[in-house]
Order: structure tokens, then sequence, then C-alpha cells
């Protein structure tokens, strides 16, 4: 998005002065409101659809496949609708898709969930992560990391048993071996959480405009600010999984250190906020939905 | 697999090829164990490097860095007319990269990759700070880097950036300062610095300071892996300390090539 260099100057002075004043009359350390639902892909593992404020709408959502071999790595991928970025060519279009890519799957990949294995060393449960940016109102590097949290969280692992057709005790073979194969314990059954879901990070996306720094820009702040640093933080540690600085813009070694003790900050204030609507849609989803169906009639 | 890197054009490849694996290298790699010194070099030495500036002579400024198994050239053509028609008051910096198809352990079909634009993002954002492309408007500062031979994506983007640097200067293209990057890994409780491939395979993070040592300025940072913050600040130390050290490598290299010529 390109805007006139009068409504920049105009921002940056909104941002500079004191008390900052923005657009939508936020401070400086505000994020627009996040709506989550998880559960809205009924034929994916997991899935969650985010919306910041009615502006930047991602849906994500996972799926598990069979696969022969050790444990694959988690695969990440994100589109973005064209009706998203209306102002930009099918090249350009493809390398902010690429961009965002890399950045979620050079942060994702790493993570191991602990049960996807189905059997040791033969099958295993190849886990794929898709984005779709269906909407960009700003902020869409911190609204994918969330929603991307939500759907890993929301996903189900399907249980499974093995499987070994053994000859009669008395025929004198004697089978050792692993099960060749595997069933599903119960068709029914969603099955269970990854392991370790709530290690997933988040991003916190630092906009910094001379001697401040801002949060959840809106696509006309990020337009007039020059550099951005974004930060992957998981807790508990806290860990940094991530970190880039995008813009042209620089910055003092000082300067780093001071906006990376912030960051962690806001990261956790994230990731707290963001966990506690996720339990909460675990009991919307489950228990409430129980009681609904008990109480039909 | 056929699909992906297809290119009717060409002679292809069999569908499916294996490298060569070969003995002493596994041998050599697996008596490494988690927890041991380093093998070659001290933890915050870097390997040691060569920089000839103006090596392509039909380019306006150009570089050779090589940093032991690292080979990257660079070639500035610019500052030129923009193709697009669109006015822009700043000029635009346009980085590709590419890897040469014997590059790598495996082949690189030569095709435009993921990975090949994730590299010139990251060299991309290194120099950006340090161009001053609001003096061109409506230019075009093309860098085309080559990899030659790459030992790891850190140092391949490490040294694109120094041989990119340098081969802007090269140009005469006017800059704030030269920018330097110097890569770093976590390896148990270690940071070792300028990592090799298999030292970033056995790392837990990495990351990469793109820094301009002449005015103390940070123009990129890059991370990966998991580390904590305050691993994080000690490698942000190092690497600006060998930054500044490059940074003089760079600076007398220019200076070597401008006498010679």
């Amino acid at each position: 998005m390109s805007i006139s260099k009068a409504e920049k100057s105009y921002i940056q002075t909104g941002l500079l002065s004191a008390p900052p004043r923005r657009q939508d009359g936020r401070s400086l350390l505000d994020f627009r409101s996040i709506a989550l639902e998880t559960g809205v892909v009924p034929l994916a593992n997991g899935s969650a659809r985010l919306l910041i404020a009615d502006g930047t709408e991602i849906l994500a959502a996972t799926k598990l496949q069979v696969q022969d071999g050790p444990l694959p790595q988690l695969t990440c991928t994100v589109t973005c609708s064209p009706a998203a970025y209306p102002h930009l060519s099918p090249a350009a279009l493809d390398d902010v898709q690429a961009d965002l890519t890399a950045l979620l799957n050079g942060t994702l990949s790493r993570h191991r969930p602990d049960n996807l294995t189905i059997l040791p060393g033969k099958k295993a449960w190849a886990l794929h992560l898709d984005i779709i940016v269906l909407a960009d109102a700003g902020n869409v590097c911190d609204a994918l990391f969330m929603a991307a949290r939500a759907a890993l969280w929301d996903t189900r692992v399907p249980r499974t048993r093995g499987v070994e057709y053994k000859a009669r005790k008395d025929s004198g073979f004697d089978m050792q071996t692993a099960p060749p194969d595997f069933e599903l314990a119960d068709y029914w059954d969603d099955g269970e959480v990854l392991g370790g879901r709530d290690t997933w990070p988040v991003s916190i996306t630092l906009n910094i405009e001379s001697s401040v720094h801002y949060l959840d820009a809106i696509l006309q702040e990020e337009a007039s600010t020059p550099l951005r640093l974004l930060l992957m933080y998981s807790f508990p540690g806290p860990i940094l999984q991530g970190m880039r600085t995008i813009g042209s813009g620089d910055l003092s070694l000082p300067q780093i250190k001071a906006l990376l003790a912030d960051g962690e900050k806001y990261a956790l204030e994230l990731m707290q906020a963001l966990n506690a609507k996720l339990s909460e849609e675990d009991v919307r989803r489950n228990q409430k939905a129980r009681d609904r169906f008990e109480q039909r009639y | 697999m056929a699909q992906s890197g297809f290119d009717r054009r060409r002679i292809n490849g069999p569908e499916e090829s294996f490298p060569p694996i070969y003995g002493d290298d596994d041998i050599e790699n697996s008596v490494w164990k988690l927890g041991m010194t380093r093998k070659g070099r001290n933890p915050n030495d870097i390997r040691p490097i060569f920089l000839q500036p103006g090596l392509i002579t039909q380019a306006n400024g150009s570089a050779y860095i090589e940093t032991d198994k690292t080979k990257v050239a660079c070639a500035i053509y610019g500052p030129r007319q923009s193709k697009n028609a669109t006015y822009n008051e700043n000029g635009r910096l346009n980085v590709e990269v590419k890897f040469a198809p014997y590059s790598c352990e495996q082949r690189k079909a030569p095709m435009r990759d993921a990975e090949d634009r994730s590299l010139a993002v990251a060299i991309h954002q290194a120099l950006l700070p340090s161009v001053r492309l609001e003096l061109l408007p409506k230019s075009t500062i093309d860098v085309f880097i080559v990899i030659i031979e790459s030992d790891g994506i850190e140092g391949c983007i490490a040294s694109g950036s120094v041989a990119a640097s340098t081969a802007l200067a090269d140009a005469g293209i006017e800059m704030f300062g030269l920018a330097v990057a110097c890569s770093a890994a976590l390896v148990g409780e270690e940071i070792w610095l300028d990592p090799t491939a298999h030292e970033v395979q056995a790392s837990t993070g990495s990351l990469i300071l793109s820094t301009m040592p002449a005015l103390g300025l940070v123009t990129s940072v890059w991370q990966n892996g998991q580390m904590r913050p305050e691993q994080v600040l000690k490698c942000l130390d190092l690497c600006q300390e060998r930054c500044t050290e490059i940074h003089s490598i760079v600076a007398q290299a220019l200076l070597d090539n401008v006498r010679l010529s």
C-alpha cells in the first residue's frame, strides 16, 4: 500500500506527539480486538479462524496424513487470497506468499510433536498446516502465528493401535516383530491433542518509529513506518524462536536489546490472552456442546 | 518430485538420483558429539576471508568472496532506469540470488525456488538501510549474486551481504556505510561464530547480524531456531565484534583494488 507524503507525515507526527495519537484512538501498545474461533473446518484435524477488528482475516487448518518412514517435519503453507492484496500483481503476490511461508516454516518446522508416530520407524502422521490470508488490514504476521497456534492447539491426532496377524502358538514360529500395520482405535473419537501444544510460539511485531515503538499497526501505519522488528517467543522459558528486521530503518545494538526485553513482555501477555481464549473454546466445543445436546428436549 | 524443477527445454537427468556418500566424511562427522569442543578452530573464530572487488569486468561493480568452502560472486548493474512506468521517488534495490547447480551436496535444479527467494530477502534487508536510495529516483540497482559453492545458508547470507556491499562500493553507489554480516550458531551452551553447514545442523539456533560498523548501526537481525534471550544478546555482541574486523578487511580490499587500477 502506498500513501501520500502528507498522510505519512501526519501519521508519524501523531505517533511521536505526547500523548501519542493514532488514527483509531488506540494507545501505542493497544491491540485491536481479536476474534478467534476454533473447529471451523469440518474436514480438517484442527482449524481456526482469526479476525482482527473486522480487518485482517485468517483461516488456518491442519491435516494429518499417514506417511511411510520416520517422523516427517511439519510443513506450513501460506496462501494469500488475491482479494486481500488487490494492488499486487500475481508475481508480487507469489513473493508475499513465499516470504510468509518461509517465515512460518522456519519458525515452526523445528518443533516435533511427540505423539505423531504410528509405528516407530515405519509409519507416522505427516502434519500439514495450511493458512489462507483472506483479508489484510495490517499486522498479518502476528495474526498468522496466532491462527497457526490456534489450529495446532485444536488439532486432534486419531488414536491408533498396531495390528499383526500371528501364527498360532503351537505352529513353531516365533513372532516377536513389531506390528506391521495399524488400525484406528475408534472411528468416532476425535483423538488426543498434539503433544506440547502450549509450546508453539507467538509472534509480536514491534513497529519502530524513531524513538517509539508501537504494536498492531494498521495498513496506513505500516506504510509510514520505516522499520519493523518481528519477534517470535515461546513460553515457558522464554525462548526466542525467531527474529527478523524488515524495512529500511536502522537500529543500534542497545536499542535492539531494549526492544527484545519489551517484546518478551508483550509476547507473554499475548500468549496468556490467547491461551485463555483457546481453553474457553475447548470448553465451548466440548462441555457446553454436550450440555446443550442433553437439554435439547 | 519429477514435476517440480522440471524444464522441458533442458536435458533433464533421471527422475530420481542420489548424491554419493563418501565414507571418510561420515566418520569425521560421526566422531563429533554434542558437548565436545569445536573442531578446527576456536568458538569465536571465523573462517579466513578472501575478498576481491572488480572481478566481473562488464558489471558496474562486482566482488568475489571466499570463506573456506563458501564461494560467492556478486555483480552490480545500475543505477539504471526502472523498467516499470510508475514514478518512484526512491530508487529500488533488486537482489537476486542464484545457486549454481553444483553448489551443494545435492544438485540444485537450475530453476528459481523458495530458498533463492528467502536468501535474496535476507541479503536485501542487510543492504537496504545502507544504500542511499533517496538519491536515485526512478532508478533500479540490480544485485546479482551467484553462489558457486555453499556451506550452509547462514554462511551464504553473511558472505553474500559482504560481497554485495563491497560490490556496491566498487560500483561507486552512495552508501551511508559498508554493511557487513556475521553469523553465529548455538551449539549446546556454546556460541560458535561463522558456522559451517554441519555445525548449523548440530545447533539449536542460529543468528545473522548485519551492521554498518562505521556508524555503529544494525541493518538486519535474522534469527532462527531456539535461543534464550540472554544467549541472543551474547550472540549479538560477539557478532558485532567480528563485524568490525570484517569491515576492516572489506575496506582494505577496496583500497587495494583502487591502488592497483
